[in-house]
Parts: C-alpha cells; sequence; structure tokens
C-alpha cells in the first residue's frame, strides 16, 4: 500500500470513529438523563402520598400511618389537599392533589423524612 | 470530480444518515420514557369506591357503620361533594337493581364535565371510567341487592 493508500485508510477510520462516537455520546447522555430523572421521582411521590392519603381517608378504621419521605424530596400539604412536592436538585416544584373529605379529620405530622398521618 | 470521490460522497452520506437514525432513535426512546405519563384515574375510581362504599354511603345504625350497605338517603350530590372533592376530578353515581333499572343517582361534577362526560374519548386530555359493583342497599326499611355503577371524568395533566 503506498503513502496516499495509507492517509485515506486512516481518514475513513476516523471518520467511521467520529460517527460512532457520536452514537455513543447520545447513548450515554439519554441514559444518564433516565437514571437522573429527578422530574419523574418527585411527581410519582406526590402521587404516591396523595393516594396514601385518599386510602386513608377512605378507610372506616383509625389509622396511624407513617409515610417514608424520599429524603431528597420535600412535600408540603394545604388544606385544600394540594400537595407540592419539591426535589432538591430542581427549580420548580411538582403539584398534584388528593381528594378533599370534610367528614374525617386528619392530621399530618412531619418528622424527620417521615410523615406521620392520624385519622 | 472523479468516479472514486463521487463514490466517498456516497458513502459518508451513508454514514450519515445511519447515524442520525440511530441518534434519533434513541433520543427518542429516552425522551418518550422521561415524559412517560402516569395513568391514575382507574386507581382514582378504586379509592372513590372504597371511600363510598365503606365511609359516606354506607348505612350506619347503632350497631355501627355497614360497609357496601348503601344508604339510599345519604346519596345527594351535597353528601358526594362533602365525600370527596378533587380539582378536574368529577364522578356520578348510581345505583341500579339487577333489571339495570336506575334506583337513585346523584353527581358531583361541575358544569363542564357534565356536558364533557357524555363525549368523554373526544375531549383532549380527559379520561373517563366506569366502573360497577355489586351492593345492598338500604331503602324504606328495606334491604335489596343491586348494582353501584361509579362514572368518573378526570383531566389528565
Amino acid at each position: 500500500m503506498d503513502k496516499k493508500g495509507t492517509i485515506k485508510k486512516s481518514g475513513e477510520i476516523i471518520v467511521w470513529l467520529v460517527f460512532l462516537l457520536m452514537v455513543i455520546v447520545i447513548f450515554l447522555g439519554a441514559s444518564y438523563k433516565i437514571k437522573n430523572n429527578n422530574l419523574h421521582n418527585t411527581r410519582v411521590e406526590a402521587r404516591e402520598f396523595s393516594f396514601v392519603m385518599d386510602a386513608i381517608s377512605s378507610s372506616s378504621a383509625k389509622v396511624h400511618y407513617i409515610f417514608r419521605q424520599n429524603p431528597n424530596i420535600t412535600i408540603n400539604i394545604n388544606e385544600n389537599c394540594q400537595i407540592q412536592a419539591k426535589h432538591k436538585d430542581t427549580v420548580s416544584p411538582v403539584f398534584f392533589r388528593c381528594g378533599k373529605d370534610q367528614f374525617s379529620d386528619i392530621k399530618i405530622q412531619q418528622l424527620e423524612n417521615k410523615i406521620l398521618i392520624t385519622k | 470530480m472523479n468516479k472514486k470521490a463521487i463514490f466517498n460522497a456516497v458513502e459518508i452520506m451513508l454514514y450519515v444518515v445511519i447515524t442520525v437514525i440511530v441518534a434519533v432513535f434513541i433520543a427518542v426512546v429516552a425522551v418518550n420514557y422521561r415524559n412517560e405519563e402516569i395513568s391514575t384515574t382507574q386507581l382514582e375510581t378504586f379509592i372513590l369506591q372504597k371511600k363510598l362504599t365503606n365511609s359516606c354511603l354506607a348505612y350506619t345504625d347503632s350497631a355501627g357503620m355497614h360497609p357496601y350497605l348503601i344508604d339510599l338517603n345519604k346519596l345527594t350530590s351535597e353528601i358526594l361533594s362533602g365525600c370527596y372533592t378533587k380539582e378536574g376530578f368529577g364522578y356520578s353515581v348510581k345505583i341500579l337493581d339487577f333489571d339495570n333499572i336506575i334506583i337513585k343517582e346523584a353527581s358531583n361534577l361541575d358544569l363542564r364535565q357534565r356536558a364533557n362526560i357524555q363525549i368523554c374519548e373526544n375531549v383532549p386530555k380527559h379520561e373517563c371510567f366506569k366502573k360497577r359493583i355489586l351492593v345492598n342497599f338500604y331503602d324504606n326499611n328495606k334491604i335489596s341487592a343491586g348494582y353501584m355503577e361509579i362514572g368518573v371524568i378526570n383531566l389528565v395533566e
């Protein structure tokens, strides 16, 4: 193989590598984004808390329930049963609602990484 | 341009096309996964049904509350709205006999939900669900069996 042929072959390999690198970078970027899906986790946490509240209010018995929070997510609930969940690494909070029940008296006590719900 | 150069250009274009296809595929899968909708309407309907049958509409006497025995006097819109009200979530409750004749019905729907529940499939960002269960109902000192049908319309964000 002469010099020209060798340079041409190396050029082709570089072009190939560039394209392969692009695909690998996109794949790694996508998998990083999926693994660190804070928004999704925050949405799930808000919904989970909302359903726990609804399930407790649907019970006809007395209930004491400890909801274990994700330590990176803070949860707040207002009197209209609107739940606000915020991940420490994200700017905007996620909102979700639970069913407002005027007939049952549910008390919420925030402890460290736990929420005590009593009916 | 000679024949070899044209061949090289075609070859590089082919690489570009393949790379773009693979990259777009990965990106679409990732974006779809990240933005996947969490549909909770069925679960919300299940919780609502438990709430209605176990507490809000359950017949109560000196012996206590009787789950799955529906007190027809309690089936009113006022009691339903006090029992379970959620923004964007509306529902209707019907008590039917085994011949599917409506004994009593009430709902917790606003004006828009009342109109939309009939044409739910065509209303964007809304999900509807119907659930029917067997219940006993108490009316005029008489206990009968029948169905309770819950129809739900839910705003999906």
